[in-house]
């Protein structure tokens, strides 16, 4: 299994590759081992160092990343979703960028019976009012990147969608980051859920591998 | 001396940003066109480009508040 760290330099590169060149869409689904992802502003906090090799030290290893946001904590049962877009002339609006991740995200979800909505999930870990929530509980989260080159640019959407991951264990990751590095923010993982969780914790076998699958199929 | 205004069309919404990192520290020679900050809306980061060639001199330091159209820094020709 990749690192986030190196999935993270492949959308970077890619994303550079859109913006000095028009190409068609990209995407990108991966899983990876466990890591803490900061965003920049993160970075900034007092005790971000301390907090950092603290997290590293249990089990989860910081990488930062240079979508908008905050702190995530992602590995495997963690399915990322990503698609790149070239533009040209005037920027697409924000929205149009995180409904390229979104609306995929709420046609896989109906294919396997759970029914996704946009919107806020208050106390969930980088809320935003782009996330897809399932019953109001945050089941994927999405973040945005863009840059300019010339008259054109390109944007990375992404999105980090729970599959059989342990929302309480992912918010107390994060929980814990903050606390040591003095952000003062607090989470409630009873507003985060899994698509394991909302299938009834049944005993899905190849949950990930479906539910990519159908997420394949929504985006293509 | 050129303003480095943050761009009306950046992004599309009345939501005010935070200027979050300068790519280079003040007093760099950059080039027109160049990332030199990034700023980050509604869980969006995106880059600020270099108006024009020339000396960077910061006005705003990281993790402020910014507004479309306001002055982060200047650039002086070399």
């Amino acid at each position: 299994m990749t690192t986030a760290s190196e999935q993270l330099a492949l959308e970077e590169r890619l994303l550079e590759e859109h913006a000095t060149a028009s190409r068609a869409r990209s995407a990108l689904l991966w899983e990876c081992e466990q890591a803490l992802v900061v965003s920049q502003l993160d970075t900034l906090l007092p005790q971000f160092e301390d907090a950092a090799r603290n997290s590293a030290h249990d089990g989860w290893p910081v990488a930062v990343r240079k979508t908008g946001g905050s702190a995530v904590a992602i590995g495997p049962g963690v399915l990322n979703f990503s698609v790149i877009e070239s533009w040209r002339g005037t920027p697409p609006a924000l929205a149009h960028g995180f409904d390229l991740v979104c609306a995929p995200i709420i046609r896989a979800l109906a294919q396997l019976g759970v029914t996704g909505t946009i919107g806020a999930a208050p106390g969930s870990f980088c809320d935003g009012r782009y996330n897809v929530l399932v019953d109001r509980r945050k089941i994927a989260g999405t973040a945005q990147r863009r840059t300019k080159r010339g008259e054109g640019g390109a944007l990375l959407a992404h999105a980090l969608i729970l599959i059989d991951a342990d929302p309480g264990e992912l918010t107390g990751v994060v929980q814990s980051f903050y606390v040591r590095a003095g952000g003062g923010r607090q989470f409630d993982a009873s507003v985060v859920t899994s698509l394991h969780e909302c299938r009834g914790n049944r005993g899905d076998r190849d949950l990930l591998a479906d539910f990519a699958q159908s997420l394949r199929l929504s985006a293509a | 001396m050129i303003d480095i205004a943050v761009p009306e069309n950046l992004w599309d919404t009345d939501d005010e940003g935070v200027l979050a990192t300068w790519a280079c520290p003040d007093g760099t020679v950059v080039q027109k066109g160049a990332p030199i900050a990034e700023i980050t809306v509604e869980k969006a980061q995106l880059e600020l480009n270099a108006p024009a060639s020339g000396r960077l001199k910061i006005l705003v330091p990281p993790e402020t508040t910014i507004r479309k159209g306001q002055v982060v820094g200047t650039i002086e020709p070399v």
